[in-house]
């Protein structure tokens, strides 16, 4: 199952913009993150989500170095899709399948930071992350059996 | 008992005269020196500290001349009294990440009522309950010293370092609710609370008793909360449903902040004066001889491990091989918070080494075996 399913990140954007008392009352957010996806083969994915206030920007595809991500969450594209493929399932992440049980160990997704305080905002935003990949997740996965391209 | 007679103001009788003669034209403050004109303009959010910290209203004073309540950057009153802070060093209090944590605090208040499903608690194994109810009372107990070690020490802190002031309210806030949340979910599903331990107790007399909040803080906001916050990430994994997850992570973004907010204090302190690097080893050093203690204790370690493995059955091996991964990412993630703080622990650590050997492999690789829902 390849990973992000289209409009995935995107899909984060529009839940805050059609939900805003949601992640309104989750709170204002400053983070640059960086999900890295990793493939069978040929070189990882990166993708680029800022937090900025009540404001959530995909940035697509990026390039890390030049991203400058104050956290990366680095792991294998079946990994992260399955994690995806539960929240869809069941309409937020369960189990061991929550973004902060899935980093706990290192394995099989790791948190990458040059500075600790960059690792600690992943901990910081642990709920808006959630809910944001919860969304984007369902919403994905809502507009895939839909048969539309994308959610954006 | 003495009681002190501090003298009245006198009445200023042209003052008087002109009230008489209803003369209220604020003609007084006209001579006040301020910046008037000035504009703070809202950002995207609102408007916040940040936004406000211009001219001389931003300039925070290293050590303020005066120890009053005058907000800073007024013109005040020459004879105001001196109210007796003992803080009043800015490198005492300070972290440069001090007004954006306090604006993100506020946006990120949550209701332990209401946040939480409480009426989506299943109903679990007994066994389960016992460790959820009993990591509840632990957690329930410890997190208050964090609500009393700041607001012990809030009304010595001089007033013009009102932002690190306003951010400690936060804290005091965050906790209460930490403590709440804990209690209620003990109370919520059977279980009732467990036991309170002496050892528990013994780091927070640590934390309270400490004699200067240069002390106080790098136990608690460096090394007491820095160890909360990996337990609360333990918890979210091991939580056996969602409720408990909740909890988890919604505590785990206000006890980040709290860390955030320890570490940068330290590098501040320590960037002004190295000297104090000693004194902060030799506060660690104790500390850690008791979080090192804590490990060991059952209230702290069975529970975890039983809610690991699901169950009591398998949680003498695949409990305690999971506690001891949890460990030794609460030893790292301490340790390179140290680090950004200027200080290096990992030569003085106190905290047992095995911790950091070799516990890896004994742990599941799939990532699947732990947790359950
Ligand atoms: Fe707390
Ligand atoms: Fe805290």
């Amino acid at each position: 199952m390849p990973f992000p399913p289209p409009g995935f990140f995107e899909a984060m954007a529009e839940a805050v913009e059609t939900e805003p008392d949601r992640f309104r009352h989750l709170g204002i957010a400053s983070l640059r993150l960086c999900v890295l996806v990793e493939h069978p083969s040929g070189p990882p994915t990166a993708y680029g989500l800022v937090l900025d206030g009540d404001d959530v920007l995909p940035l697509g595809q990026v390039e890390p170095s030049a991203f400058e991500p104050e956290v990366t969450v680095r792991g294998p594209e079946e990994v992260w899709a399955a994690m995806a493929a539960d929240a869809a399932a069941h309409g937020a992440a369960s189990g061991s399948q929550t973004l902060n049980a899935l980093t706990l160990a290192g394995f099989p997704l790791a948190v990458e930071a040059d500075d600790p305080l960059g690792r600690d905002k992943f901990f910081r935003y642990a709920q808006t992350l959630q809910e944001l990949f919860d969304a984007a997740a369902t919403r994905a996965a809502g507009a895939q059996n839909l048969g539309r391209p994308s959610v954006a | 008992m003495t009681t002190t007679t501090r003298p009245t103001p006198a009445a200023d009788q042209g003052y008087l005269d002109r009230l008489r003669q209803g003369k209220l034209d604020l003609r007084w403050l006209r001579e006040t020196r301020s910046e008037w004109g000035v504009r703070a303009r809202p950002s995207k959010v609102g408007l916040t500290l940040m936004d406000i910290a211009i001219g001389s209203y931003g300039e925070v004073p290293d050590r303020p001349p005066r120890r009053t309540m005058a907000p800073r950057g007024s013109d005040v009153d020459p004879e105001v009294p001196d109210l007796g802070y003992t803080i009043n060093e800015k490198a005492e209090v300070w972290s440069d990440n001090v007004l954006e944590l306090y604006e993100e605090a506020v946006a990120r208040q949550w209701s332990a009522t209401r946040d939480i499903p409480w009426r989506d608690l299943p109903e679990l194994d007994p066994d389960l309950e016992h460790a959820v109810c009993q990591l509840a009372t632990v957690l329930s107990e410890v997190e208050m010293v964090a609500s009393d070690f700041p607001a012990k020490w809030l009304w010595r802190i001089n007033h013009d370092f009102v932002e690190a002031k306003m951010f400690l309210c936060t804290q005091i806030m965050d906790e209460a609710r930490h403590t709440e949340v804990f209690r209620k979910r003990a109370l919520a599903n059977g279980g009732g609370l467990g036991k309170a331990s002496a050892v528990t107790e013994r780091f927070l007399q640590l934390v309270l008793d400490a004699q200067s909040y240069d002390e106080g803080s790098a136990l608690m906001h460096l090394l007491g909360e820095g160890i909360v916050l990996s337990l609360f990430r333990a918890g979210e994994l091991v939580a056996p449903s969602a409720v408990e997850k909740r909890i988890f992570r919604l505590c785990m973004q206000d006890e980040a902040r709290h860390v955030a907010y320890g570490t940068m204090h330290l590098r501040y302190r320590l960037e002004r004066d190295p000297s104090l690097a000693e004194d902060f080893h030799a506060y660690l050093d104790r500390g850690e001889d008791i979080i090192a203690a804590l490990f060991s204790t059952p209230e702290v370690v069975e529970p975890t491990a039983v809610l690991a493995a699901g169950g009591v059955a398998a949680a003498s091996e695949l409990g305690l091989a999971a506690a001891n991964v949890v460990r030794t990412q609460v030893v790292e993630e301490y340790l390179a918070r140290c680090a950004r703080a200027g200080l290096d622990r990992r030569s003085r650590l106190r905290l047992p080494s095995a911790l950091l050997e070799g516990t890896s492999a004994a742990v599941p690789m799939d990532g699947q075996s732990t947790g359950q829902a």
